[in-house]
């Protein structure tokens, strides 16, 4: 009897309330208008449940009318959500992201992390009131299917900070549902809400009358095996959220010009002189967009064969006409690249936006969508736009493809990216120099004496240097120290990709990185599903990689630390024509006696060549598997030795010190430290004299 | 009037080598001390490595970042910034930003204004005598102005610190934010930007320049008053205005000129990439900038002496450089003129390559 009460309960309360449906059929009916609960408008019928040739789950689905108020700041939204439980589990509340609430004071866990790593920008005092942001949501329904009514769940929802407890952070918003969702089920949830557009404290936010809107709406979490997984919004990462279909109408004043993702299907003027724009995509995981009277709106098309073309539709500012091609020319670069080594970009457009000046908004990555970054004087062998432009369309693989969790592991996006965009930038748009800013920052210099290199620069080896102990990679990217994240999901992930990449040849690398791309695209990876295709693909058990670069803050540094070379000699008693004599030194005629020791100074463990050099051009090539602290190679040849070096390929890119690599018999330190001085000298004198000016 | 006042000083300047090359040195001394703890950083650094002979060649980028990671004391200002024109750009950029130097630069710059304060007066008065003194008596003249020129370096350490420390602040800190705070272009920043430049840099040069005549005018006239000396300056300005700050244009477009010239010299031929150049060939444009810079420095000493002396309103000189000074001859001609003029281009592009053409 108690069994059957059980069951029967649960069955009475659903057919009560009508919220959740145990026919998938059912839940792709749209949802219906109930008391006080506008109907979702009419669209295309997206489909809830993968249609065939899905690309992705499309669990999380949303419908959205937004509306703004550009001299109010504000945004009034309203968001048909059709959740469904992919997982095994029953989930009894829904988790929102309510990312704006970061910006609304500074007791916002943003924040603070961000006050304490020292990037606070303008002090919070100095901020106006308009500057700041909020989401609030004033209405939340469960819409009921088969005509049942809504049940208004306004009154239940709460904040949580599951990362810190932090009770004055609003950035995730809970939803106690009436019943658990059971796996496979799926809810509709009407949301209302208003928010006020901050100043951009960080790639959201409005300037003049630009605005960028990324994470502005209320965003479910992600649902896993083991609960919900919804971060709050933390200084130092990202995002992390399910696929699905966005169908968005965006209302703006009239003329002023929208980007967002996916493709604009329609627009439609109203009578109150703004303009209705619908934006639509399938199978991505996020939606951003961005309007301003002022873009300039360019097209192009990336057509290559053997992958799909894709229209490019750039908006650009005025001040920065000039470089439409050179942001076409990188996203082409990026598309052709990234689509030969990983796989095609799969939808039909990409929408780049040039960012205002001091916007805050350049540099970021969203659904087909992304912002790049230039400056009003670009010299053109500075590859910049070329590189951030590269790198924000490269993430559409590594991110909008493959959607990792950036919120525990940033470095499978940025530093898969980071990689990626140092081969691309090497084959596309190389040589270009490195540069400085001077005079506030808007005139460069080009240093036309460094050239960017690869190995260098673009996996940002200095930044690695910096932060390498900081943290070690496998800790949660937003549980690493502040400073940390460049160094270590950035830089030191591009340094080991690039490692393997010397170590087991490129096209080992690459189909390590494909394979795992057509494995994971449109799914959620975790770390130890990229190491098992890394097993896979190489037949190899590399587990003892990983270990050290990423579950440890080892740093690896090998080095030459002797090198002598003289002629073979001997002391003691020697026989010499039947007679034994005692010799100090006994020379071996024509025989050179080499010693080189080569050390292991970090904790790192890698194994490595060792190159010694003969005068008479004679080459030995030994291999270490680099262990222990230290190991002698001692040789007696007919040369003298001129130089040695560990490593001399530099396949180890982790190597925190290079230069310390190698040593000669014939070193020209002191001949390098003379120039370099003079030329430290040159600026000072100059610095003295232009000082002189004052007396 | 202002031309012929500039030449005078030109050759004024070109007549006396000998200070010219002094300042080189004193710069070349001064700078030296660093430049030997600094190589032997870098000797460590570099040692017997193989990233020795990449930097002996040319720029060893990779090395570069290595040291600097780990730099300390006078080695953090080994930056990329002193490659070529780029170390006298960011000069002037570090300037015109007020940005601070490292400590142990600021005490070397200390330390060389320190000795120019007691140069200028030998300076000054041997561009006044318009020919050649003794070491002694040179330096008896710098003994002579010094501690005059000390308390007007004190009066010009108020004057700059208030320009820097509050108008800079002000103009930058203050004002530029507040202004581009919702700017979306970054054309019209850098416009407000150059136009602050020029309003904080046309407070410079007003302060400067009545340093320089008040300087001039304590030396010609032998005034023991430094207060006597500026309000003299100050009047001296205010009755020829147009003039004085003439002469002050046309001597900062002849320093432009020397930069300009260098620039050019450097960024001409374009060198390979991934190379510096030979120390030599990177040596001689930055040797000859520094002249040239020192001599448009050493000139500014004397650039507003013939002004002083030429007006009917100034009176007689009292000091002994006033009257043992040699009267100049009275140009005969306009070609004559001409011919002076382009002897004296040519004297500023020999200056600007170092006088090693």
């Amino acid at each position: 009897m108690r069994r059957w009460l059980q069951l029967l309960i649960p069955l009475l309360l659903m057919i009560e309330i009508g919220v959740v449906t145990l026919d998938g059929q059912r839940a792709r009916t749209a949802p219906r208008r109930g008391a006080k609960t506008p109907s979702a408008p009419v669209t295309a019928s997206p489909a809830v449940f993968p249609a065939p040739g899905a690309l992705s789950p499309r669990n999380a689905n949303y419908q959205v009318e937004a509306r703004l108020d550009p001299d109010q700041r504000t945004i009034t939204g309203r968001e048909w959500l059709t959740w469904r439980n992919i997982t095994g589990v029953s989930t009894s509340e829904l988790r929102y992201h309510l990312y704006y609430n970061a910006f609304k004071n500074t007791r916002s866990t943003w924040l603070r992390e961000r006050a304490s790593a020292g990037r606070m920008g303008r002090p919070a005092g100095t901020l106006a009131e308009k500057d700041w942001g909020w989401i609030n949501v004033t209405a939340i329904r469960l819409v009921g299917v088969g005509g049942a009514p809504p049940i208004d769940l306004t009154a239940q929802r709460r904040f949580d900070a599951p990362d810190d407890g932090n009770k004055d952070d609003e950035t995730v918003m809970v939803v106690p549902l009436p019943r658990p969702v059971a796996p496979g089920e799926t809810v509709n949830v009407y949301l209302e809400w208003t928010a006020q557009v901050p100043r951009t404290f960080a790639r959201t936010g409005v300037i003049g009358n630009t605005f960028f809107l990324g994470q502005w709406f209320p965003k479910v979490g992600v649902l896993q095996e083991d609960g919900w997984n919804c971060h709050q919004f933390h200084a130092g990462t990202e995002f992390f959220s399910d696929y699905g279909i966005y169908d968005v109408k965006l209302t703006v004043p009239k003329g002023w010009v929208v980007g967002a993702t996916g493709v604009e299907r329609e627009s439609h003027d109203n009578a109150d002189a703004t303009t209705t724009h619908r934006f639509y995509q399938e199978d991505v995981h996020d939606f951003a967009w961005t309007t301003s009277p002022t873009y300039i709106v360019t097209q192009a098309r990336f057509e290559q064969a053997g992958l799909p073309s894709v229209e490019m539709r750039l908006l650009l500012q005025r001040e920065h006409v000039g470089q439409a091609d050179r942001h076409f020319d990188a996203t082409r670069a990026a598309l052709r690249y990234y689509g030969q080594w990983f796989g095609p970009y799969p939808y039909r457009q990409i929408t780049i936006v040039d960012p205002a000046w001091q916007s805050g908004a350049g540099g970021m990555e969203y659904p087909t969508l992304f912002t790049a970054g230039t400056r009003w004087i670009a010299p053109s062998n500075v590859a910049d736009p070329e590189g951030v432009t590269v790198h924000e369309c490269g993430h559409q693989f590594w991110y909008a493809i493959v959607g990792n969790n950036e919120f525990e592991d940033a470095w499978l996006d940025e530093g898969f990216n980071t990689f990626s965009t140092g081969r691309t930038m090497a084959l596309a748009f190389s040589p270009n120099f490195s540069s400085i800013r001077l005079f506030g920052g808007f005139v460069p210099y080009v240093l036309r004496d460094i050239p960017i290199s690869r190995e260098v620069d673009e996996n940002r080896l200095a930044t690695y240097r910096d932060g390498a102990k900081l943290d070690a990679q496998a800790t949660p990217s937003w549980r690493y120290w502040p400073a940390a994240g460049g160094a270590l999901s950035y830089s030191k992930t591009a340094l080991w990709l690039h490692t393997l990449e010397r170590h087991l040849g490129w096209s080992t690398v690459q189909r390590i990185m494909s394979t795992f791309f057509a494995r994971w695209k449109f799914r959620h990876p975790k770390p130890q599903d990229f190491f098992a295709v890394v097993n896979e693909v190489t037949g190899r058990d590399m587990t003892w990689f990983f270990d050290q670069v990423y579950r440890s803050s080892n740093v690896f540094d090998y080095a030459v630390s002797e090198l002598s070379s003289g002629p073979v000699v001997a002391s003691g008693f020697f026989e010499t024509k039947g007679r034994v004599e005692y010799k100090a030194e006994n020379p071996t005629p024509g025989q050179f006696k080499t010693t080189v020791v080569v050390r292991r100074l970090g904790e790192g463990i890698f194994p490595v060549d060792v190159l010694v050099t003969f005068r008479n051009g004679e080459k030995v090539r030994e291999r270490w598997d680099g262990r222990d602290r230290w190991k002698m190679f001692t040789y007696n040849r007919k040369a003298a030795a001129l130089s040695a070096q560990v490593d001399p390929e530099r396949v180890l890119l982790l190597d925190i010190d290079y230069a310390n690599n190698s040593r000669t018999l014939e070193p020209r330190g002191d001949e390098a430290a003379t120039k370099w001085t003079l030329k430290w000298m040159s600026w000072l004198q100059d610095l003295l004299l232009t000082a002189a000016f004052f007396v | 009037m202002v031309l012929k006042s500039l030449r005078d000083g030109m050759r004024r300047v070109n007549a006396a080598p000998a200070v010219l090359a002094g300042v080189l040195a004193l710069t070349f001394l001064l700078a030296l001390p660093l430049g030997l703890v600094l190589r032997g950083m870098l000797r460590e650094s570099l040692g017997a490595s193989l990233a020795a002979e990449t930097a002996a060649a040319g720029v060893n980028s990779d090395w570069w970042q290595t040291f600097s990671s780990e730099a300390s004391g006078v080695a953090v200002t080994f930056t990329p910034r002193i490659l070529g024109f780029g170390a006298v750009l960011s000069n002037l950029g570090a300037v015109l930003d007020a940005q601070p130097q490292a400590l142990v630069i600021t005490g070397a710059a200390a330390a060389y204004l320190l000795l120019w304060t007691f140069l200028v007066g030998g300076i000054l008065d041997r561009y006044a005598r318009n020919r050649p003194t003794r070491t002694a008596a040179f330096f008896s003249a710098c003994g002579v102005y010094f501690f005059r020129f000390l308390r007007l370096a004190l009066f010009a350490a108020v004057g700059y610190f208030i320009l820097f420390g509050a108008l800079h602040r002000w103009l930058f800190d203050v004002f530029y934010p507040w202004a581009t705070h919702n700017w979306t272009e970054e054309r019209h920043a850098f416009f407000l930007r150059l136009a602050l430049y020029v309003l904080f840099g046309s407070a410079i040069v007003a302060f400067n320049l009545l340093l320089d005549y008040a300087k001039v005018r304590a030396v010609v006239e032998d005034r023991r008053s430094m207060i006597g000396a500026l309000l003299a300056a100050f009047r001296f300005i205010r009755r020829h205005p147009a003039r004085t700050i003439g002469l002050y244009l046309a001597d900062s477009l002849v320093f432009v000129g020397v930069i300009a010239l260098y620039g050019v010299e450097v960024a001409s031929p374009a060198p390979r990439a991934g190379r510096c150049g030979s120390g030599s060939r990177s040596a001689r444009p930055t040797c000859s900038c520094g002249c040239g810079r020192s001599w448009c420095s050493t000139r500014r000493r004397f650039r507003c002496s013939r002004r002083c002396w030429r007006t009917p309103t100034t009176p007689p000189p009292r000091s002994p450089s006033g009257r043992n000074r040699r009267r100049r001859k009275p140009s005969t001609g306009r070609r004559q003129a001409e011919c002076r003029l382009r002897l004296e281009a040519r004297g500023l592009r020999l200056a600007a390559r170092g006088l090693s053409a």
